[in-house]
């Protein structure tokens, strides 16, 4: 009998079939069918020549979900969420990407606001039923999908249910899923508590929509196969390819589709599992290189990873269980191009297949990978795809020197560029799976596949240091070969909740064995007959953090023992991957988790010839390292037998793949015709065209910025996972950059542009002003808004790097401690007077001194704030992260050697420089004005202006703030750097910096003048704290307006510019102890020529704010999310509508809390552009427990301010409003398209009555729906 | 230009900061005086030149008439 494992993919579809009894494969490469995706696989076994009684199994892995969620050609999804806040996906994080990217757009979690139910029930984090769901609201429902089935019934329908904490209590989801059953059989229905039982409601909710949305296709594609199956005479169980690198029954796939998501992936990394066991020592990174992407895999002790993360698109995520790999756009057709600021790049831009790379000779001129390998002699024009294409050579060459005149090389530089830059992006990948992870990736060998991978696998692992490349026998059916060697696999988590210093082990040891029960039945019912290996997991963290590490146990039956291994199991994760342990503080748990596995797995029997002639077949000149080419062997791979060995240089051709072995490597046969190429010492050469010094070469300015901005991701990605307060961990907010000794930024992550910029000026304040030496070891702290802070939460945490004693750089963390004591709880003294009412001010001290704490600022600082704990474990959060720069920044140093670095950061910063005068050339010189304003300061009702002038002049740009007003008595004036930051945003923005590496060396040009003692930059004691939140906006909107005179076209309407900041805090009920929150909300962008603003999004200074979502929220707080609603016609009408802003309603659930609230813009909105209309003003409202109705603060309470003001305390009962402003419109209204307007209309942006601002009346609405009935 | 630059001479316990009279950026450790701006302390040589470039800019550019200015709601007549 045969097992055939498929995989059928945008491009082929390839079949390997397993002989049981001789271990023997056979393979199949047929064409797939996109048209009809269910046929390529029958084709394929047609091909195969098997008889129907010869199979046993069929395992298909199949890209067919992954492409209809990419290419969004799925079910119209209608998704269901609890009332009042069912707007959950379409607010999303309210988080960016690309941060000086005015044109940006918001992705979409899947579904139109038009389909969003919100049906009233509500559960709160404990389980508890607040409003129960009766019987009339599943009717309404049912009632409201009828109307859209009705609507268009040749559409295709699916339904996504995802109630706000459903993975407590899953009672309501499950009866809104046997109502739609019985109402409408014919209907898919996923149910978050199902598919992805997890916290964080928008993350689920992305998930059940994607659920829903495949889910047809799903179905369809395995009836299909099933139903040609059986037409075909073949009985064999059919089973499908999960992404968690499992299988299942075809019968289950429809359950929970998507666990298929990335079906068609997973078997790559399972069949490098099996050669990283053969050929490594189970130790390997596979790289699966085809014509588009690169996915990268690691195999560990012969197993691979598995991760619950994946994002469809960028703020997009699927909460999943995936085998842990990560794809970038790096493959044959990747085209390299010169960017704007000259550096070279390579993809992610495919040439695809059509029209392909410039040798395909289809109509591509844009040089490729491909053309690159074809240039350099390593891809034979005649053997392409074992001679079934032939490569045009000259019009590689044409193409790829035309690139090279751009970049002062010749061709053959230019194209060992391409390929260089290509594999470093690829080894960088490669770096973020491993060393991140604290995985030395020199121990692991490459396995190496794809129809690509094997051709650049040894540019790929020299820059790495690793000394083996694995080239599997059919390299390009790998993925088929991985679904014949996958076991049945059930992967099941659930949320929990226990504290170590309380753990009721019973229940815990009860919660993992009824996990691992359901999971085992599950593998019964997708047909494991023998016994089932079941490994349990708990998610721990420390008690205040808010991701966990997951930790594996030895035993599902917990005792005392057994839980303190589980625990020391938490500190020594914790201790390698962030560089500290917390030993003394309490752990919490918060998920069990189990993975079942049935063992099916087979022993393939792969051989080489055991003979061949071992002789070249031919030669040709091909181009390594040196400046001339090599007279290179060319070989067949079937020539060549097992045992036999081959010297480098050499090629090795077979017809879905080419081998590269470089000179001083060799090549040796495995029995099983794997290729195991062993590279020398001398491989790992530093990178780089060879001609050119360092700091001069292209590819190795590329390398060392992509390395700079790598650390710095790295970093945050350890404090977001470490940290202590949702402010960071959720929020984000706080950036992480890199200075080299001169003190000059050089890399930084795409995260928040204000503390960037902030840092630019504090960090080399703070290594001049320090009056003692700063040694290794040392972190050095400060939060003094006169010395470069953009506020006083905002706290910088530095630590040098030093390199074999010589000191090379700092890392620098900039964050917003939470809570830092003051006059007001949450320290946002909105109605402060002097700076001493707004915390701890400490001037730059040493936190620690050569690694030992500095114990009398630690006491100092965790005395004067209201959450010292939270403050301890944030603070460490953020020395972890400095941990891991310093260890990576310091090895890259030392690969180079110091002075190569000081000399590329020099180019580097010239390089910025050099993009920032070219850009500012573009804008015509001038001198133009604007202003904008604080409504009130808080302690007074009067106006506060910023009045920047831009002088434009030639290469350079001066932002000068001396008009503005005097510095305020309230907290709303703005720090220097704040205002420097401000002006270099706006800018920035203006001139999308998008490929530019963002150094030093980009403000260069940008000069932001702000006199003391004004607004834009008080002097002491003035306070600042809301200066940094809402002077910034204001002062960037000013500073575009201004520009608006100059380039109209290149700048937006005023965004919404307030996140709305409300300071939360009290006794906690549970707890007994202090809790403070700082909530933060995502406003409307301004329109922009040819876009209309996004909606709900954080403001233009502060990209990586996220909401704090609701369920973490309020698990954390009490308080409960009554409304968080999208806010109708609160977008400014114009050409190109301004974003909108949303409604949150919240209810005190404690008998006390203290509430304080900083924002502005609440009588005027943002202002629209070229006759734009305003966006609506922002707003807080409070409802007290005996009022009807909802009135300012100031009403009720006296405040001198509407929208600043601290610390009145709520009750029981008691309501908070948060009106959210809107951006402003571009262009006039009147000219707004017909059917964007009706768009707006259909999503609840515009209403009836809004339809005035855009000229119509309410026969347009009319129209509307006669239309839609008259359809 | 012409000038000198100049140490702060402060404690070890003095925690004051001085910005540039012009720019308005924070100074460590010294600064420049510059014979035209008695009196002034710039955070660097180039900052007085930039002062006295953009403030004749700007007052010829405003006797010119050819300082742009926008305002808010001007294009809509809700100025």
């Amino acid at each position: 009998m045969y097992r055939v494992g498929i995989d059928t993919g945008g491009t082929f579809t390839d079949l390997v079939a397993l002989d049981d009894t001789s271990g023997h494969i056979r393979t199949v490469k047929v064409p797939s069918t996109p048209q009809q995706p269910a046929a390529a696989p029958l084709n394929a076994i047609a091909q195969s020549e098997l008889t129907p009684d010869e199979i046993g199994r069929i395992v298909l892995g199949t890209t067919i979900a992954t492409n209809a969620r990419l290419q969004k050609k799925g079910a119209t999804v209608l998704y269901v969420g609890t009332d009042g806040l069912q707007d959950v996906p379409i607010i999303g994080l309210i988080a960016r990407k690309e941060a000086y990217n005015p044109a940006w757009e918001k992705p979409s979690a899947g579904v139109l606001r038009r389909h969003v139910f919100g049906i009233k029930e509500r559960v709160d984090h404990k389980g508890n039923i607040l409003i129960p769901l009766e019987n009339p609201e599943l009717e309404r429902l049912g009632d409201w999908i009828d109307e859209w089935r009705a609507s268009d019934p040749a559409q295709e329908w699916a339904v996504a249910v995802n109630l706000l904490f459903s993975y407590v209590d899953t009672s309501h989801e499950e009866a809104i899923g046997a109502y739609l059953a019985e109402r409408f059989p014919d209907l898919p229905v996923s149910l978050s508590s199902q598919v992805c039982p997890i916290w964080r409601e928008y993350q689920r909710s992305a998930t059940v929509i994607t659920d829903a949305f495949i889910k047809r296709i799903i179905d369809r594609f395995v009836g299909q196969v099933s139903a040609d199956l059986e037409k075909a005479g073949i009985a064999a169980p059919l089973s499908l390819m999960k992404s968690n690198g499992g299988h299942l029954q075809a019968e289950s796939a429809g359950e929970s589709p998507v666990q298929l998501l990335l079906s068609g992936l997973a078997g790559g990394v399972i069949a490098g599992a099996r050669f990283a066991r053969d050929h490594a020592d189970g130790n390997g990174v596979t790289l699966d290189m085809g014509g588009t992407s690169c996915d990268v895999g690691l195999v560990t002790d012969g197993a691979f990873g598995s991760t619950t993360e994946y994002e469809v698109e960028w703020g997009v995520p699927v909460s999943a269980l995936f085998i842990d790999y990560t794809t970038i756009g790096a493959g044959g057709g990747s085209i390299a191009y010169v960017d704007v600021g000259g550096l070279l790049r390579v993809g992610p831009r495919s040439a695809g297949a059509e029209p392909g790379p410039a040798c395909y000779g289809q109509g591509g001129t844009e040089p490729t990978v491909t053309d690159a390998n074809v240039v350099l002699g390593r891809l034979d024009p005649d053997y392409f795809l074992g001679g079934v294409m032939t490569l045009d050579a000259a019009k590689a060459h044409e193409a790829v020197a035309e690139l090279g005149a751009k970049l002062g090389l010749t061709a053959v530089e230019t194209a060992r560029a391409i390929l260089e830059t290509a594999a470093e992006n690829m080894a960088d990948a490669i770096r973020l799976m491993t060393v991140e992870r604290g995985i030395d990736h020199r121990d692991y060998a490459l396995i190496a596949f794809g129809g690509a991978g094997p051709l650049h696998a040894v540019d790929v692992a020299a820059p790495l240091e690793m000394k083996k490349v694995v080239v599997p026998p059919h390299p390009g059916l790998c993925s088929a070969l991985g679904t014949l060697l996958t076991d049945l696999r059930v992967d099941r988590a659930r949320t929990v909740n226990h504290r170590s210093d309380t753990v009721d082990l019973p229940t815990l040891n009860s919660q993992l064995q009824a996990l691992a029960r359901e999971a085992v039945d599950e593998l019964r019912r997708d047909g494991l007959e023998g016994e089932a290996r079941v490994t349990g997991y708990i998610s721990m963290r420390y008690m205040g953090q808010n991701f966990g590490e997951l930790v594996q146990l030895d035993t599902l039956e917990l005792d005392e023992a057994g839980f303190a291994r589980a625990l020391e199991g938490l500190h020594s994760q914790h201790e390698e991957l962030y560089g500290y342990a917390l030993r003394d503080k309490v752990a919490e748990m918060t998920e069990v988790r189990v993975i079942a596995v049935g063992e099916e797995r087979t022993d393939v029997t792969l051989s080489a010839p055991t003979t061949g002639s071992g002789e070249p077949q031919a030669h040709r000149e091909v181009y390594f390292d040196g400046e001339e080419p090599l007279e290179t062997p060319i070989y067949r791979r079937d020539e060549l037998a097992a045992g036999s060995v081959v010297a480098g240089p050499a090629i090795i051709d077979e017809m879905d793949s080419t081998t590269l072995v470089p000179p001083r490597s060799e090549v040796e046969i495995g029995a099983d015709g794997s290729l195991i190429v062993s590279l020398p010492r001398a491989a790992s050469a530093a990178v780089g065209t060879g001609r050119l010094a360092p700091e001069k070469d292209p590819v190795t300015l590329t390398v060392v910025n992509n390395a700079l901005g790598n650390i710095c991701n790295e970093m945050e990605s350890a404090m977001v996972r470490t940290a202590y307060s949702p402010i960071f961990s959720e929020s984000r907010d706080f950036s992480c950059c890199l200075f080299d000794r001169r003190l000059r930024m050089v890399g930084q992550a795409e995260m928040n542009p204000a503390i960037i910029c902030a840092g630019l000026h504090t960090v080399p304040l703070c290594v001049k002003e320090m009056d003692e030496p700063i040694e290794q070891g040392d972190v050095i702290v400060h939060n003094d808004p006169y010395r470069g802070q953009c506020h006083m939460p905002e706290h910088l945490l530095m630590k040098p790097v030093f390199v074999d004693g010589t000191l090379i750089g700092y890392a620098a963390n900039i964050a917003h401690i939470a809570e830092i004591g003051g006059m007001a709880v949450g320290s946002f003294a909105s109605t402060a007077t002097e700076v001493f009412q707004e915390g701890l001010r400490l001037p730059p001290v040493k936190l620690l001194s050569r690694g030992e704490y500095v114990k009398d600022v630690w006491r100092i600082a965790l005395a004067n704030h209201r959450t010292p704990n939270t403050t301890w474990g944030d603070f460490h959060a953020m020395i972890g992260s400095l941990n891991t720069a310093e260890q990576r920044l310091g090895a890259m140093v030392k690969r180079l050697g110091v002075e190569t670095f000081e000399k590329i950061c020099d180019a580097l910063v010239d390089h910025a420089e050099h993009w920032m005068r070219n850009e500012i050339r573009k804008l015509p010189n001038g001198i133009y004005k604007a202003e904008d304003y604080f409504e009130d300061d808080g302690v007074s009702t009067n106006r506060y202006y910023f009045r920047p002038t831009v002088h434009i002049r030639e290469e350079e740009i001066v932002v000068d703030l001396s008009d503005s007003d005097e510095q305020a008595r309230g907290p709303i004036n703005v720090t220097y750097v704040a205002t420097a930051a401000a002006g270099c945003t706006a800018v920035l923005q203006t001139l999308c910096a998008r490929d530019v590496p963002l150094n030093s060396g980009c403000f260069k040009p940008l000069r932001v003048v702000a006199p003391p003692g004004t607004v834009a930059n008080p002097v002491f004691p003035a306070p600042s704290v809301a200066g940094n939140t809402e002077g910034q906006p204001r002062i960037i909107a000013a500073v575009q307006h201004a520009l608006s005179k100059a380039v109209p076209e290149m700048v937006s309407a005023a965004e919404g510019g307030t996140a709305c900041n409300l300071l939360l805090g009290g006794i906690h009920p549970d707890t007994g102890e202090y809790w403070t929150h700082y909530q933060l909300e995502g406003g409307g962008w301004g329109g922009r020529l040819g876009k209309d603003g996004n909606t709900a999004l954080c403001c233009a200074h502060a990209s990586t704010i996220r909401a704090t979502p609701i369920e973490v929220f309020e698990t954390r707080f009490p308080l409960r999310t009554l409304k968080y609603e999208i806010r109708p016609d609160s977008g400014g009408a114009g050409k190109w509508r301004g974003g909108l802003g949303c409604w949150r309603q919240f209810e005190v659930v404690a008998d006390a809390i203290s509430v304080s609230a900083l924002t502005d813009r609440m009588t005027e909105g943002p202002y629209g552009l070229m006759k734009g209309r305003p966006g609506a003003p922002t707003g807080f409202f409070v409802k007290r427990v005996e009022d009807e109705e909802f009135r300012t603060f100031k009403e009720i309470y006296g405040t001198v301010s509407p929208t600043k003001f601290v610390n009145i305390q709520l009750h029981r009962g008691d309501q908070i409003l948060v009106r959210v402003p809107g951006g402003g419109g571009y262009g006039d209204p009147h000219e707004r398209a017909d059917e964007a307007l009706r768009a707006d209309l259909e999503d609840g942006f515009v209403s009836v009555d809004g339809l005035s601002d855009y000229g119509r009346d309410a026969s347009f609405a009319d129209a509307l729906k006669e239309a839609a009935a008259a359809e | 230009m012409s000038g000198k630059w100049l140490p702060f001479e402060l404690a070890w316990y003095d925690t004051r900061i001085f910005n540039c009279s012009f720019c308005g950026i924070m100074m460590a450790r010294e600064y420049w005086v510059d014979d035209e701006f008695p009196g002034e302390m710039f955070c660097e040589d180039k900052c007085a030149d930039v002062k006295r470039r953009v403030r004749a800019e700007f007052a010829e550019a405003k006797a010119a008439g050819r300082v742009e200015e926008a305002k808010h709601g001007e294009e809509t007549g809700d100025v």
